[in-house]
């Protein structure tokens, strides 16, 4: 299996920090989610990005969810993502990888608790998957609209980590959102050194206010039009901070200082979009 | 540093350092631009340029960064603005957060639609507007660009010049890729620009993904900027403030990455210095770092105001 290092090690480095690389397995993980595995490896850290870019037709930014083999999930939610859920097994895919920061797992962390909500909860599975490697304990909650968005739930029960449903309508697990799950834990006299978000930003902005109120360390990780991924182009501002940049994983207390955080995220022209 | 003055005036407006953010990087939002200026030490902002209609630009790909292996970068942004009633809110934003010259970049497709759009820009205040007259990548959708001939570029600048308020400073920015960029900013000066900005980036160029075999921008072509285009800058501002003997202010601009560049582009004659891709190569506290490069060049060479390193090297 091919292995990049970094921006890629020389003898396989394509110019311009693009890789092309060919797709090993697709899976589909519910009606609108599928998973691409690729047939090589980063080395990158659970948060972190990559642009997958479709030649031709856009680029886009995805989590990495694995970096070795290089793996994504993308729901199927405009043309770009219907695009790849139209390549399989053979079809090549270009990419520039691994781009942002990442998730921290504080020194001395028992028992850590991450909120993934819709398809952001695929993001989390690397990061379960980086902790318990470590020693560390991380109990899951995924928060999901209805029963048939809930994904990775089996993955996340074949590492051993304690998973929590939460479904808005009840089809799947507890009734509620994710955030009324991690308040039930919590109210159970759970203790957590840290707690991680993936998903939408309003789930994000509870969970960092919930995280504040019990003194708890909190990392969510942003997301915003992003344009050049570099630091250059400045569309993916979050108010004062670039989240290509700055981010995509801020701590709450940093998110809070972002003048849009939970309030709204811009469009490609920059035009104000509210949550 | 005690003993070295980096202080400038640009028209009107003071600037405690010759570094000013160039157009199209960063320049998105109020908050963003008063971070570059706050954090990153920047003397003023342009912001990026706004025009009447929202545009969304090109799709991505917009940006090649070949710095490492080659010295420069390209991006085809495509123009990318909520347009030029949105960017007035914006830089009312950036008022709020920071005490700064604000240049406020606008962009139109004919001369009379620049005049309406410096028109519309003139109402946040800014301390000079910059006509962009010379983005090299929407060529397919607007023509030829404007500055490549002396009667268009002056017709956009005298339109601008009848639409705002004389308070309010005109630059025009040029291309390097006009044939004689000096005539054209005689030509401009002549209509009424207060200023000229040299040089937008140059080209188009075009880089090719070898193993999908296509180019990489979505537009296919960009704007080159980066060190590779710093001597075509140098020359281009050289000339122009031969041209104008000095009589007006140029902020020159086009790879600047360090103090040294940054001098050596004051002694071609630039009153102000625009750093744009430098801003990613370096980060967004370049504007910081080249002012502390400048004062030890300065000190060393034996020069004490930045305002005298203008036009040193025309003898």
């Amino acid at each position: 299996m091919r292995r990049w290092v970094g921006i890629m090690e020389a003898q396989e480095r394509t110019r311009f920090g693009y890789a092309t690389a060919k797709i090993a397995e697709v899976r589909q993980e519910n009606y609108r989610v599928k998973t691409f595995v690729l047939d090589c490896g980063v080395e990158a850290r659970p948060g972190q990005f990559a642009m997958v870019w479709i030649p031709g037709m856009d680029e886009k930014p995805m989590c990495i969810v694995n970096d070795d083999p290089l793996t994504f999930s993308v729901a199927k939610v405009g043309p770009f993502s219907s695009k790849l859920h139209g390549l399989g097994a053979g079809d090549k895919i270009s990419f520039r990888a691994p781009l942002g920061n990442s998730f921290a797992i504080p020194t001395g962390a028992k028992k850590i608790i991450l909120v993934g909500g819709g398809y952001g909860v695929a993001a989390l599975h690397f990061l379960a998957r980086v902790a318990k490697g470590k020693g560390v304990e991380p109990v899951m909650v995924v928060g999901a609209r209805k029963r048939d968005d809930v994904i990775f739930e089996g993955d996340f029960a074949k590492l051993g980590v304690k998973t929590v449903v939460a479904t808005d309508d009840g089809s799947g697990g507890v009734k509620g959102t994710a955030i009324d799950a991690v308040r039930q834990l919590l109210d159970a006299g759970e203790k957590f050194d840290c707690a991680y978000a993936c998903g939408p930003e309003m789930m994000m902005h509870a969970l960092a206010a919930v995280a504040q109120k019990e003194d708890m360390a909190c990392q969510l990780s942003l997301e915003r039009f992003m344009g050049c991924g570099i630091g250059i182009c400045g569309k993916c501002d979050a108010g004062g901070g670039l989240v290509c940049q700055g981010g995509p994983v801020y701590n709450s207390r940093a998110a809070f200082k972002l003048e849009e955080f939970g309030i709204c995220h811009r469009d490609t022209m920059g035009n104000k979009i509210r949550w | 540093m005690p003993g070295i003055d980096l202080s400038t005036n640009l028209l009107g407006a003071k600037l405690e350092n010759p570094t000013v953010l160039a157009s199209g990087i960063l320049g998105t939002t109020g908050a963003l631009m008063a971070s570059v200026a706050n954090e990153g030490g920047a003397g003023a902002i342009t912001s990026k340029s706004a025009s009447i209609k929202p545009r969304g630009g090109h799709p991505n790909p917009i940006v090649v960064d070949a710095i490492a292996e080659g010295g420069w970068m390209l991006n085809a942004v495509g123009l990318s603005n909520p347009g030029v009633e949105e960017k007035v809110e914006e830089i009312a934003h950036y008022r709020k957060l920071c005490g700064k010259p604000m240049i406020a970049s606008v962009f139109a497709s004919t001369a009379k639609e620049f005049g309406e759009c410096a028109a519309l820009i003139a109402r946040a205040k800014p301390d000079a507007i910059e006509l962009d007259e010379s983005c090299p990548n929407v060529e397919g959708e607007f023509g030829a660009l404007f500055c490549l001939n002396e009667r268009d570029a002056a017709k956009a600048v005298e339109e601008a010049r009848n639409s705002v308020p004389k308070s309010i400073p005109v630059f025009a920015k040029l291309s390097p890729s006009a044939p004689d960029i000096a005539s054209i900013a005689a030509a401009c000066v002549e209509a009424g620009a207060d200023g000229i900005t040299a040089v937008n980036t140059a080209g188009p160029g075009m880089a090719i993904d070898i193993s999908r075999a296509r180019p990489i921008l979505a537009n296919k072509a960009g704007g080159i900027s980066g060190p590779a285009l710093k001597p075509l800058a140098v020359r281009c501002v050289y000339d122009i403030y031969g041209k104008l003997e000095g009589k007006v202010p140029i902020i020159g601009t086009g790879g600047v990455a360090n103090g040294a560049d940054a001098i050596e582009m004051m002694m071609a004659g630039a009153s102000a210095v625009g750093i744009g891709t430098a801003a990613y190569t370096r980060g967004m506290n370049v504007f910081r770092e080249v002012c502390r490069e400048m004062e030890e060049l300065m000190e060393k060479n034996g020069y004490s105001k930045a305002r005298e390193l203008v036009g040193m090297a025309h003898g």
